[in-house]
């Protein structure tokens, strides 16, 4: 069998597949390298996910992602264990995407071709529902996305693409739970305006 | 847009994100305000434009670049780790070696002043081994000879000296301050002075001086093999019979001396009377075996015969020390005369030398002893005060004429002869 899982990742341990994220960083700071190669493992999509629909650029995002683990490994023994990994490497990986930026200063580029149009979007993990009909919608809401404050961009990311709590949310971005109410209800607000014309595009989600 | 209901509640209503109370006013305010029911839906459909979206699946090169990065680090890390572990290694060697030498050193610098102690103990092993009654195993006296061979030359040498005087100077240092070491200056102005004047009714030594006969100093080499010391009539002699030496000439005539002469080491030596403090040269000479017929010559010149080395016992090795040790009894004329017939052609010198440790030659010239052998030696040949009082005083004593060399107090005179590469400077010729 190949070192490498479905995912390309190197395949860790089985055993090591059924421990809890808490178990995963003690081994790690015990210097048991294939620990962190599962937290890798495990973690990798959804922030890689969140970091592409937040700085739109899937390249950026990969070398992002891979500072953020990277600096999250050297930091390995620091983690005292306050909070969840996830919530930790989010917090990291977002500092690292922010910082890159300021760094870059490029112009937000979509993770759509502006040339050509043409969808340069990563392999699609999964697509549940398949609201999104066609490429003209999922790149007008990158757009409206790209167009966001940071912050905003970044809370509306973590609660409706990635389902985090209000607590969560708190924790990752060390802002209070009433700020994040209130960015992510801004955020939601301008992104209905400026998709407002899209809107009609999405089936109907009943109110209930 | 006119209702004045807090928005931000709708979003919290829609994550479910609302305390109980809160989430029933909310429900109850849609129930009744269709902007905030509209308003809801705007959100819950914005929401669902993000939730919607495609979930990206992390590029491959991630885990790797992830996983190489781990490895290197790792691999830095063990050097690190192995660097550090090598610095703290030789940091730890050179702390040893540090800390050995100085102890090292410190026990060095202890031993070095005052080498005393290890010479005492060679000294009681020596000493042991003499004592040794002559049927002591072969075995055992000829490994008594081998270590006693193996003590390096100057420690035998000093040993030799030691034992040869060191007994005779404990008994004579009891009536008068001991004092040793000579210099040749004060040497010379005892020559050139009368004979040493007696001294007062109470020195009885120097009272007791006769005219001096032949000097022949009848003490041989200082034997290992010496024979345990008949002490106790010496002792007795030396300590308590002054009184009596008023009368009796301190000197034995020749024939007495001539048994002394039979008498092996400090027997001998102890036996033969001597009015000042022994005293020790050191003969460096570049080759020992041109000194010796000058030494004897310029004695014999003197009408001295130079003592035959004692008989070496068979089956001992060779002991060249006390081959190379010669005691006589000379007045200070007669010193001064040797001295200067031994050195006048060039290759070798007399250089004073303590009774007690006879200077090595190394240590001349500025060496840890020199700063004492001056002090010690211008005392020896200061003349003492009793000496000048003496001098100044009646010429009750006989006097010799100052013309001749054999005239006047005789000392103990013991020669080491030590071959040496090149002559030491000399230090305060007189010349």
């Amino acid at each position: 069998m190949s070192p490498l899982d479905s995912h390309g990742s190197p395949a860790p341990g089985a055993e090591l597949r059924e421990l809890p994220d808490r178990e995963l960083v003690v081994r790690c700071q015990r210097s048991e390298n294939r620990a962190f190669d599962e937290l890798v493992a495990r973690h990798q999509d959804r922030v890689y996910s969140a970091v592409a629909r937040f700085c739109g650029n899937a390249e950026d995002a990969a070398d992002i992602v891979q500072r953020a683990f990277i600096n999250a490994f050297r930091k390995i023994q620091d983690f005292k264990g306050d909070s969840a990994f996830s919530t930790w490497i989010y917090r990291i990986a977002f500092n690292q995407a922010i910082s890159f930026r300021r760094e870059n200063r490029r112009s937000t580029v979509s993770i759509y071709s502006k040339e050509d149009d043409k969808v340069v979007e990563p392999a699609i993990l999964e697509n549940p529902t398949e609201k999104l009909e066609g490429e003209e919608t999922k790149k007008k809401v990158q757009q409206a996305l790209d167009l966001l404050e940071e912050g905003d961009r970044q809370i509306i990311l973590l609660k409706d693409l990635q389902g985090h709590s209000y607590d969560e949310i708190s924790d990752i971005m060390q802002i209070p739970k009433g700020t994040v109410r209130s960015r992510l209800h801004r955020a939601r607000l301008e992104l209905k305006s400026r998709l407002k014309p899209y809107i009609g595009t999405l089936k109907e989600d009943p109110a209930s | 847009m006119n209702c004045s209901f807090d928005k931000e509640k709708l979003s919290g209503y829609y994550d479910g994100e609302l305390s109980a109370p809160e989430k029933s006013e909310v429900e109850r305010h849609i129930a009744s305000c269709s902007e905030c029911l509209r308003d809801l839906g705007e959100l819950k459909s914005a929401a669902l434009m993000i939730k919607e979206l495609p979930r990206l699946r992390a590029p491959q090169s991630i885990a790797e670049g992830i996983s190489r990065e781990i490895q290197a680090a790792g691999k830095v890390h063990s050097l690190a780790k192995f660097r550090r572990l090598v610095l703290w290694a030789s940091a730890a060697a050179a702390a040893l070696f540090i800390v050995a030498n100085a102890i090292y050193l410190t026990n060095q610098n202890s031993k070095a002043p005052g080498a005393d102690a290890p010479l005492v103990a060679r000294m009681k092993n020596s000493a042991d081994a003499e004592a040794r009654p002559a049927a002591a195993p072969p075995a055992e006296a000829a490994k008594e000879a081998d270590r006693s061979a193996n003590q390096g030359f100057g420690a035998r040498r000093q040993l030799e000296s030691r034992k040869e005087t060191g007994e005779e100077d404990e008994r004579r240092a009891a009536p008068k301050p001991v004092v040793e070491g000579k210099r040749v200056d004060a040497l010379r102005e005892r020559a050139e002075a009368p004979a040493p004047a007696s001294a007062k009714p109470g020195e009885a030594l120097a009272k007791a001086e006769p005219p001096a006969p032949v000097a022949s100093a009848p003490a041989g080499p200082a034997a290992k093999s010496a024979a345990p010391l008949p002490a106790p009539p010496e002792v007795l002699k030396t300590e308590s019979a002054l009184a009596a030496d008023k009368e009796k000439p301190a000197r034995e005539p020749e024939g007495s001396r001539k048994a002394d002469a039979d008498l092996k080491g400090k027997a001998a030596a102890a036996a033969a009377p001597a009015e000042l403090p022994p005293v020790h040269y050191n003969v460096m000479a570049k080759e020992i075996a041109k000194a010796r017929p000058r030494i004897e010559e310029s004695l014999k010149r003197m009408g001295i015969t130079v003592p035959l080395p004692a008989p070496q016992p068979m089956k001992q090795p060779r002991n060249r020390e006390a081959e190379n040790t010669i005691a006589l009894d000379l007045t200070d004329a007669e010193l001064l005369r040797l001295r200067e017939e031994l050195e006048k052609p060039g290759d070798a010198r007399m250089v004073a030398a303590s009774s007690v440790e006879p200077v090595l030659p190394g240590f001349r010239g500025g060496g840890l002893f020199a700063k004492k052998d001056v002090t010690t030696s211008s005392k020896a040949f200061a003349p003492s005060a009793k000496e000048k009082e003496a001098k100044d005083g009646d010429d009750a004593a006989p006097v010799k004429s100052p013309a001749d060399p054999a005239a006047g107090p005789r000392r103990r005179v013991t020669l080491h002869l030590v071959e040496v590469k090149s002559l030491p400077p000399a230090e305060g010729d007189p010349k």
